[in-house]
């Protein structure tokens, strides 16, 4: 086969890597080194770049361009459901503190977003609600738990309880009134009624977490509906339940047998009652939109009687959303002004989640650098040892390139003679730092709350770190090739 | 084959300029043999060196061939000692991590002979040379004779028009030193030129021509038998 011309014959390769192999410690360790060096320069590379770009993703959502507003509770319980009226102390948010955003012109939206959930009624929990009426019939109190809370009725039961837990003398169709539990607690009678309605849809989901929204929360999001609508100001004082369903709720409610398309039109049963979807979101790209699912943000309303068929949490934000990240402060100085004509300061927290997020990033990217620097520097000084130490084999061997020379070898034969040595050392040993620099750059990620990360920053990192160390192990190769062969003969 | 017209050779050592050569002017024909002599520092290696290519003259001219090579460039320089000269040395300076007959096959390598071919011939040399059982030995399991014989088949290697044998049985004992100058001498008896530093006067008066160098010019140039090489050798 013939040979490339700046390639070295096969004996004069044979010369150097059997002198590399007798000296198997040295270059252990000089491989160990490289790898090392770039291992931490290609993860702390990944990190930086990592929390740059999560960073940057990050402020891109709709959540870091608002100003939030919400109540200084001691309350962090999302579950706990909304109580006829507010304590005095207590300060409860509603709609109509939006109307401070007409008067901040950097403001674009404004909008309540106030978490809740929805309990879906399904084969499972009929068996629950069975199990609860057998215990009332016996015992006159049943309790059953699910999705964090638990209900509790108490009898009395009336005497001659069926095993259905329907009061005795009492025929189908008595009144709401008389009902045990909430109005989704059907029996398996109803519930097969309930299937045969053509617009009711029964699912196999426990429950679904959501959140209650005032229709310019779709504007702020930039929501659309792919199928349906959806809902409007107007529908939000209506007395059932509104829903429009992020697109993995969606399918997560429509099963596998289900069309999710088909779900729009439908009333789906819950604990409460029906909740009526009027519309399915696309995909947003965020997890918390497309898992979730949205209604109508009301007022509060008095329980007992046809409520709304899902419970609120006093957690009511108020979020604002100005056109520009520039304007946040500003923004944020003017409706905490606003507000304060109607709340006291210590009653409402106005937040700037953006302000707070930049701390955050700017604290990881500080993080970041450092720990950038410092791999640098123990790449750096690898390289430096790995230079040296080949430096010094090419001086050992000054004499045998004299010889060489004498035999035939130009200086781009030595030169390529000594730099593939160079460039062994620095590619297996930046392929073995590319193994070291995965679980270290995972576990630095995950130490700084990185959930989402590339591995090309990664590639990135060590494809630098190999280029830097290559330089240095081909120095020695140029400086080691560039001697007159009668002054390397001299050497002996 | 080979003119030196005034050739220099200058080394500048901490600001002073030492004249190794000074316009030595000389012509060595096809099928010669000639040893260099002189005291030592006199300049008999700076000449070896520059009639090699392996050092670069200060000023002057190298012909070879009737073809100027005096400031080649350095492929082209290697690729000349590769192909027209063949280098015997005091020490062998055969490389301990090759086999014997790695050792021959080098020169090849340069040559792009390709890898069977240049084992072959490896391998025919070491015969010649009377090594034929010691191919797969490191010059570490053989006598200073046995690896001055495999520097000399390493030297012939690539068939070269010139030997340049500097001191080549400075480092043995009189015997072996006799064997490898039998062997120089049957070389050049089939018309390879051979030119040889020695310090041996006996082994100098078996050449047919003696060049004299002292303080780095050319003293004197003995023909001790008449040179007619072109005729004897064709």
């Amino acid at each position: 086969m013939a040979r490339l011309k700046f390639l070295p014959p096969a004996e004069a390769n044979k010369i150097l890597w059997r002198r590399f192999g007798a000296r198997t410690l040295e270059s252990g360790l000089l491989l160990l080194a490289v790898a090392l060096g770039v291992g931490a320069t290609a993860a702390g590379f990944s990190l930086l770049a990592n929390t740059q770009k999560v960073g940057a993703e990050m402020l891109a959502s709709p959540a870091y361009r608002e100003i939030v507003v919400s109540t200084q509770t001691k309350s962090d319980d999302m579950s706990t459901p909304v109580v006829a009226k507010p304590a005095a102390e207590n300060v409860i948010l509603t709609a109509s503190d939006l109307r401070v955003a007409a008067s901040v012109p950097s403001v674009k939206h404004a909008y309540v977003q106030s978490g809740t959930e929805l309990r879906f009624t399904t084969q499972n929990s009929i068996r629950q609600f069975a199990q609860l009426r057998q215990q009332v019939a016996t015992t006159g109190v049943g309790t059953m738990t699910s999705g964090g809370s638990t209900i509790v009725i108490n009898g009395p039961a009336p005497a001659g309880v069926g095993e259905g837990g329907e009061p005795a003398g009492q025929g189908a169709g008595s009144g709401r009134q008389n009902r045990m539990g909430p109005p989704g607690m059907l029996t398996a009678d109803e519930l097969a009624k309930k299937q045969a309605e053509a617009d009711v849809f029964l699912t196999e989901v426990d429950q679904l977490r959501g959140w209650a929204v005032t229709p310019q929360y779709f504007d702020a999001w930039g929501l659309k509906a792919v199928t349906g609508s959806l809902f409007a100001e107007s529908e939000a004082q209506s007395d059932s339940t509104l829903v429009v369903l992020g697109s993995a709720a969606a399918v997560q409610i429509a099963g596998t047998k289900t069309d999710p398309k088909s779900l729009v039109g439908k009333k789906i049963l819950t604990w409460e009652g029906y909740a009526s979807v009027v519309g399915i979101l696309g995909p947003s790209g965020t997890q918390t939109i497309d898992n979730s699912f949205f209604t109508p943000y009301q007022t509060l309303a008095t329980t007992g009687g046809a409520g709304p068929a899902r419970r609120m949490s006093f957690n009511v934000q108020l979020r604002f959303a100005v056109d520009s990240p520039g304007r946040l402060e500003s923004a944020a100085a003017s409706l905490t002004q606003l507000l304060s004509e109607t709340y006291a300061t210590d009653q409402l927290v106005v937040s700037n989640p953006r302000a707070e997020a930049q701390k955050l990033i700017d604290r990881n990217t500080g993080i970041g650098v450092l720990i950038l620097f410092l791999a640098l520097a123990a790449l750096f000084i690898a390289s430096v040892n790995v230079s040296h130490i080949l430096m010094s084999r090419g001086l050992r061997m000054r004499q045998g390139v004299g010889i060489l020379m004498a035999l035939g070898a130009s200086r781009q034969s030595i030169l390529g003679l000594f730099a593939s040595e160079g460039v062994f050392l620095s590619t297996a040993g930046s392929l073995l730092g590319a193994l070291l620099a995965w679980p270290l750059s995972q576990t630095m990620e995950s130490a700084l709350g990185l959930t989402s990360s590339s591995v090309w920053f990664l590639w990135a990192g060590v494809a630098g770190a190999w280029v830097l160390n290559l330089v240095f192990s081909i120095l020695p190769a140029v400086q080691n090739s560039n001697v007159p062969p009668a002054d390397a003969m001299r050497a002996a | 084959m080979i003119t030196l017209n005034k050739l220099t050779k200058e080394y500048d050592l901490v600001g002073t300029k030492v004249q190794a050569l000074k316009e030595v002017s000389l012509t060595i024909h096809r099928g010669e043999y000639v040893a260099v002599m002189g005291p030592s520092g006199s300049g008999k290696s700076t000449l070896m060196h520059l009639l090699g290519i392996l050092d670069t003259a200060t000023s002057g001219q190298y012909f070879l061939e009737d073809y100027d090579i005096t400031s080649l460039p350095d492929k082209e320089q290697a690729r000349i000692r590769n192909k027209h000269f063949g280098f015997i040395f005091q020490s062998f300076h055969l490389f301990a991590e090759l086999s014997a007959l790695e050792n021959v096959m080098l020169p090849m390598g340069y040559a792009n002979v390709p890898l069977k071919q240049r084992r072959d011939r490896a391998a025919a040399l070491l015969e010649e040379v009377g090594l034929g059982q010691r191919m797969a030995h490191l010059p570490t399991m053989m006598s200073g004779g046995e690896q001055q014989r495999v520097a000399i088949a390493r030297a012939l290697s690539n068939d070269p028009d010139v030997i340049l044998a500097d001191e080549p049985t400075g480092n043995l004992p009189s015997d072996k030193g006799e064997e490898i100058m039998k062997m120089l001498e049957s070389f050049n008896a089939r018309g390879v030129t051979v030119v040889m530093v020695t310090h041996n006067p006996d082994q100098g008066r078996r050449a047919r021509r003696r060049l004299f160098i002292k303080d780095g010019e050319l003293w004197r140039d003995e023909n001790t038998v008449p040179a007619a090489p072109e005729a004897l050798h064709g």
